[in-house]
């Protein structure tokens, strides 16, 4: 028998592992050719080599005698031809148009310099198509290609790395687009190995550690630790192809769908190392535009994170069952109604041991703040989501922040700010203010945020105690009592002041107390307003404001 | 809007206001940006303070805990602060009073304290129950005439009018001889200290002319006088904030070469005004990031209050002194740049300072000037009220001691007290108050001894009340008084004001440290004037780098002497311990104008290669 007929029919029988025969091939099993064969009805298989022809045809796999005819000593190369075996399979079975072409496509990328000519039947067109196939550059043109496809590409050329080493040819094309969508196919002999392996490994190791080198070295992160990218968003929107060639190719299943020949993972690393690095070395604007790129995605990607977190808000950690440091600072009110219940926001223990005592606790909650809540306008992202105060704010409103705000899961009809009545409970206000217009906006303009006005002063008339608001009310008080003169007034600085009993007449119960309602009147005066006084950079245009207000102004508070 | 009665009703009655965010922002905002700005962070103009500064020495000056008695307990202090002018934390007014009491931070302290009251190394003190404090004699000269009705009293947080604080104080001491610094809302303030003495000087000689240029002060005033002391380099940066009000410069520790046969190290006598915790870490930091190759890694503290400070830092046994004195310089906190800005409160006469402003120093010690000349007329006018009520007094008890006969005779005959007063109103043509006084008078105020007594003192008060309303016509006297009084305080306190920080010549760069900085040997500097005054300064020390200190003493000598004297600089060099020294050098120079001097020195220094 000849070895061709020996390949075509016998299983296992690949020549292409002599030295000689094929440099490279994807095929390892010796199994794909016989097969093809045995499910054919008629199998031509014609070879000119060395003047001579030779024809040999087969039937269902059964070969029939083969014939030898000198021919023209130029010719050379092997023809097959075959038709599957309509007995096995069924009337509708087809070689799909677009799978043969794309394959083709592939396979001009892969093996750049030769021509494949397709010549087909279109059953949708009703047509003979022929197509041709042939690309020069090989993997740059796929990559060309696949951007066409997907968004724009950053710059316009394409990346080319092409290496042999250790016996392995290693091809690597890449372009970094300006989309999302990252797209790599790797082959190993021409092969697709949908599922990756070492060589998409080997690859990947490269991008991610060159990538950081130059970003480092151009300062465009400042260190590594902190400032580092994620592999996937390094590759978001990166197009690649990676194209290896070897001579023992270890496939993972029949389907050759992974490569795992354990070696060409360094090789590939290195070969991609080296090859990045001169191309980052050659095209400094590119390479830094696109770093610039990466960077940007990556910082997206982290606020996203934390916005995400913050939304979330402080949640029960570590598995307890009662968030233990909440309860500290939270004293809830009985009452699951959120149309009834009310939130009172105090300064420290001081005013919240008495508010603690003098609400009514049906259906009025008290958070306690220690120390001044942190100005969101001034600090980062970060700095805001790892505050305490500030995700206890948002796990007890309940309803998530920004873009996750959910009004109806708003726990309380009214959120109210009881600060003391001294400059620092103003500064309170304005920071509490500031984080609820940042982060709540609709909390303010849907009404739900009031300001408590504990009395500033009482005095006893006539056996009676009387509570006065503020000095206006005190004014108004002196007038029409004439008698009022040598009487003391007893000013309150802080919640903390009053009994408890006190606190409950005055400010806690709905039927006697005064309250604030914030309305948002002028959205952007008020966007303004918050960026000019809360924000870090402005202190000349505080100052300004200071000047301004300071004749409005007369009496201070101590 | 109303107030709240004790009508209770049911449900939702109660008052519900409708107040637009922006408005309350607005509002909030400024109410308490003002309030940080003018009753908070800022130190007033005119004593140099901040309102809890102020309110813990008159607090204390109001419950007599003077330097001249025993120490209180602190807590004591702080309850007394909180509970009758302070309505803020407990923390806020202790940590102000340890600072004021601490000799590394305030170049004048302005309490005494006992006890831990904190460490240069930046250790907190000891808690209010263990340590104790009162009043430094400075701060008494602060508050010096604060009972003359010189400043505006107002009742405190607790609204009772038997408890008052002082909008502002005498401020008899000018105040920018302690450092202070806050951050208000859009502004902040950054103040250095400076020397007593020599601001007193300056503002002494400001009296007379006001519009002095800051070159002419900086005579008098050379520029800041840091609590650690240090090496000031360039005085562009002192120029621009007497001028402005913000300045920059740049300030140096103090190192100097000790060369023993065990080993060679720089000892760090005065570092520059930050923590010596900071000023070590910083050293640390940088060896350890290899940056000061010629130091070994060791940074030893022998400081105690013997020796004084003294940071050792060992030099590898090849390393070139001069070399890793640079490095420190450059990479650690021995040598920092310091940005100032002067931001004061200020008011009118009698008014509590509301205004802010950046100051230069002219115009802040003019203004300071002013409230002095303010204080001493007020306080004369008391004084003068005050002897006039007592001569009025006097002579009433004149009139009853000579006729108190018959002014017994005339108690013995009316009907009461009241009626009897009358009667001798009448008689003697008295008034209410004499005849009141007469009405008390004892028998032994008749005795010829008492009725003596006041006979001269009624002599002795026409005179005070003639020098006193001369004083109030004449502006010149009252000038003169003030210069007096100020002089009076340069004494006082001179012996506090020597002179710690020192300064380089006005370089513009940075002088590298060269080899020639390292002097091994002692260098004695004698200053012989005329009458044979032999100043000897640095004794037996070696110095790093003596030209500049060479330069800062000679300003200071010629700054003492008189004019056209002669003078003889001699540089010598005595080892070390030996008594002979060798002259190395002389130089005779006539003063004709002190500024020449230091130049002209320092000039044949430089030629001499010194």
């Amino acid at each position: 028998m000849t070895a061709a007929t020996v390949i075509l029919t016998v299983p296992h029988s690949g020549g292409k592992f002599s030295e000689g025969a094929y440099k490279t091939a994807g095929g390892l099993h010796g199994v794909g050719a016989t097969v093809i064969n045995a499910l054919s009805e008629k199998l031509e298989l014609t070879i000119w080599k060395d003047g001579q022809k030779f024809t040999q045809i087969f039937s269902r796999g059964v070969a029939l005698p083969h014939h030898i005819v000198p021919c023209d000593p130029k010719l050379h190369g092997t023809q097959l031809r075959w038709l599957f075996d309509r007995l096995i399979f069924d009337d509708e079975a087809y070689y799909p148009l677009e799978a043969i072409d794309s394959r083709l496509k592939a396979a001009a990328y892969l093996n750049g310099g030769v021509t494949f000519h397709l010549d087909a039947w279109d059953d949708a067109e009703n047509k003979q198509v022929s197509r041709t196939f042939y690309s020069r550059d090989g993997l740059p043109d796929y990559v060309r290609e696949l951007s066409i496809s997907t968004s724009a590409p950053l710059f316009k050329q394409v990346l080319g790395i092409a290496k042999e080493k250790d016996g392995v040819q290693v091809e690597v094309a890449l372009q970094p687009t300006t989309g999302y969508k990252t797209t790599i196919y790797s082959f190993a002999n021409a092969v697709r190995t949908r599922d990756g392996g070492v060589h998409e490994t080997g690859f990947k190791a490269a991008l991610t550690k060159v990538v950081h080198d130059y970003a480092l070295k151009w300062k465009i992160i400042k260190n590594r630790e902190e400032d580092g990218f994620r592999p996937e968003v390094i590759q978001q929107g990166l197009n690649a192809v990676i194209s290896v060639k070897l001579t023992n190719p270890q496939f993972q299943g029949q389907t050759k769908d992974r490569l795992n020949n354990a070696p060409v993972e360094g090789i590939v690393r290195s070969v991609v190392d080296e090859g990045l690095k001169d191309w980052f070395e050659s095209n400094t604007t590119a390479g830094k535009e696109w770093l610039k790129k990466i960077l940007q995605m990556q910082k997206a990607r982290n606020e996203a994170q934390l916005v995400e977190e913050l939304a979330r808000g402080g949640n029960k950690k570590n598995g307890e069952l009662i968030d233990t440091t909440l309860s500290k600072k939270f004293l809830r009110c009985n009452s699951n109604d959120p149309e009834r219940a009310e939130l009172f926001i105090v300064e420290g223990d001081s005013a919240g041991g008495s508010a603690g005592q003098g609400r009514f606790s049906e259906f009025q909650a008290i958070l306690k703040l220690k120390g001044k809540p942190l100005n969101v306008a001034k600090a980062d992202l970060r700095r805001i989501v790892e505050n305490e105060e500030i995700r206890t704010i948002i796990n007890v409103l309940g309803t998530g922040t920004r873009d996750s705000f959910d009004i109806s899961r708003l726990k309380f009809d009214r959120v109210i700010i009881a600060t003391d009545a001294d400059v620092d409970g103003l500064h309170i206000q304005c920071l509490l203010l500031t984080l609820f217009h940042q982060e709540f906006s609709d909390l303010i303009e849907q009404g739900h945020v009031f300001i408590a006005c504990p009395p500033l002063y009482s005095v006893k008339y006539k056996g009676k105690t009387i509570w006065l608001l503020d000095d206006e009310a005190r004014l108004q008080f002196m007038k029409t009592h004439a008698d009022a003169g040598g009487l003391e007034f007893k000013r309150f600085k802080g919640l903390g002041e009053m009994n408890p009993k006190e606190l409950r007449d005055t400010t806690f119960d709905p039927a006697r107390r005064t309250l604030k309602r914030v309305s948002m009147e002028d959205g952007v005066l008020a966007a303004r307003l918050v960026k000019e006084l809360m924000e870090d950079e402005n202190a000349e245009a505080r100052r300004v404001f200071l000047a301004e207000h300071s004749r409005k102004i007369k009496e201070l508070d101590v | 809007m109303a107030r709240i009665t004790d009508n209770s009703t049911t449900a939702e009655t109660g008052i519900i206001r409708e107040e637009d965010f922006s408005v309350i922002m607005a509002q909030a905002f400024a109410t308490y940006g003002l309030s940080v700005v003018t009753d908070r962070a800022l130190p007033d103009a005119r004593d140099g303070l901040k309102p809890v500064q102020r309110r813990i020495l008159a607090g204390m000056r109001a419950a007599r805990y003077l330097s001249t008695r025993p120490t209180v307990k602190s807590a004591e202090v702080v309850g007394l602060i909180l509970g009758n002018y302070h309505p803020h934390g407990d923390t806020s007014v202790y940590d102000a009073a340890v600072r004021m009491a601490q000799p590394f931070t305030l170049r004048y302290p302005l309490i005494e304290g006992q006890g831990n009251m904190g460490s240069e190394d930046g250790d907190a003190p000891a808690a209010y129950r263990y340590t104790e404090m009162r009043l430094s004699p400075l701060a008494e000269a602060l508050m010096a005439d604060m009972e003359s009705d010189t400043v505006p009293q107002h009742p405190s947080y607790k609204q009772d009018p038997r408890v008052l604080e002082p909008d502002y104080l005498p401020g008899r001491i000018p105040p920018i001889v302690n450092p202070s610094s806050g951050i208000a809302v859009g502004l902040s303030t950054n103040i250095p200290p400076h020397n007593l003495v020599e601001v007193l000087r300056a503002c002494i000689a400001l009296l007379d002319q006001p519009n002095m240029d800051v070159e002419q002060l900086m005579r008098y005033i050379q520029g800041p006088d840091f609590c650690q002391g240090g090496r000031i380099i360039g005085v562009d940066g002192i120029k621009d904030y007497f001028a402005t009000g913000k300045g920059r410069i740049i300030v140096r520790a103090e190192v100097r070469l000790e060369d023993t046969p065990r080993s060679r190290s720089l000892i760090v006598t005065q570092i520059p005004p930050i923590g010596r915790d900071k000023v070590k870490a910083s050293i640390v930091k940088a060896i350890n990031a290899r940056k000061l190759e010629g130091l070994l890694p060791d940074v030893r503290d022998e400081s105690d209050t013997e020796k004084g400070m003294r940071i050792v830092l060992e030099l590898r046994k090849d390393a070139d002194a001069a070399q890793a004195l640079s490095q420190l310089f450059a990479e650690t906190d021995l040598q920092i740049a310091l940005s100032f800005q002067m931001v004061f409160l200020f008011g009118e006469p009698m008014q509590a300072a509301r205004q802010p402003k950046q100051v230069g120093m002219i115009d802040l010690l003019n203004y300071w000037n002013t409230h002095q000349m303010d204080v001493l007329t007020r306080r004369t006018q008391f004084e003068l009220r005050k002897a006039e009520e007592r001569l009025h007094i006097v002579e009433g008890l004149i009139v009853g001691a000579a006729n108190a006969d018959k002014i017994v005779k005339v108690f013995q005959q009316a009907e009461d007290r009241a009626a009897a007063r009358q009667v001798i109103e009448k008689t003697y043509k008295l008034t209410p108050i004499q005849s009141e006084v007469i009405a008390s008078m004892t028998l032994a105020q008749v005795t010829r001894l008492d009725a003596g007594k006041y006979a001269k003192e009624k002599v002795e008060l026409q005179t005070r009340i003639g020098e006193l309303q001369h004083l109030l016509s004449d502006r010149k006297a009252m000038l003169l008084l003030l210069k007096k009084e100020m002089q009076q305080l340069i004494k006082q306190f001179g012996e506090l004001s020597t002179w710690r920080a020192r300064f380089m010549s006005p370089l513009k760069k940075l002088p590298a440290c060269t080899n020639e900085s390292l002097s091994p040997l002692p260098l004695h500097v004698l200053v012989r004037s005329r009458r044979c005054q032999q100043i000897r300064l640095f004794p037996g020390e070696k110095m790093v780098q003596p030209y500049i200190r060479l330069f800062a003493a000679m300003s200071n000598c010629a700054r003492s002497s008189q004019p056209r004297h002669k003078i003889m600089f001699c540089v010598s060099l005595q080892a070390e311990g030996s008594s002979k020294s060798r002259l190395i050098a002389s130089h005779p120079e006539i003063v004709r104008q002190r500024a020449s001097i230091c130049a002209n020195f320092w000039g044949w220094l430089k030629a001499k290669r010194l």
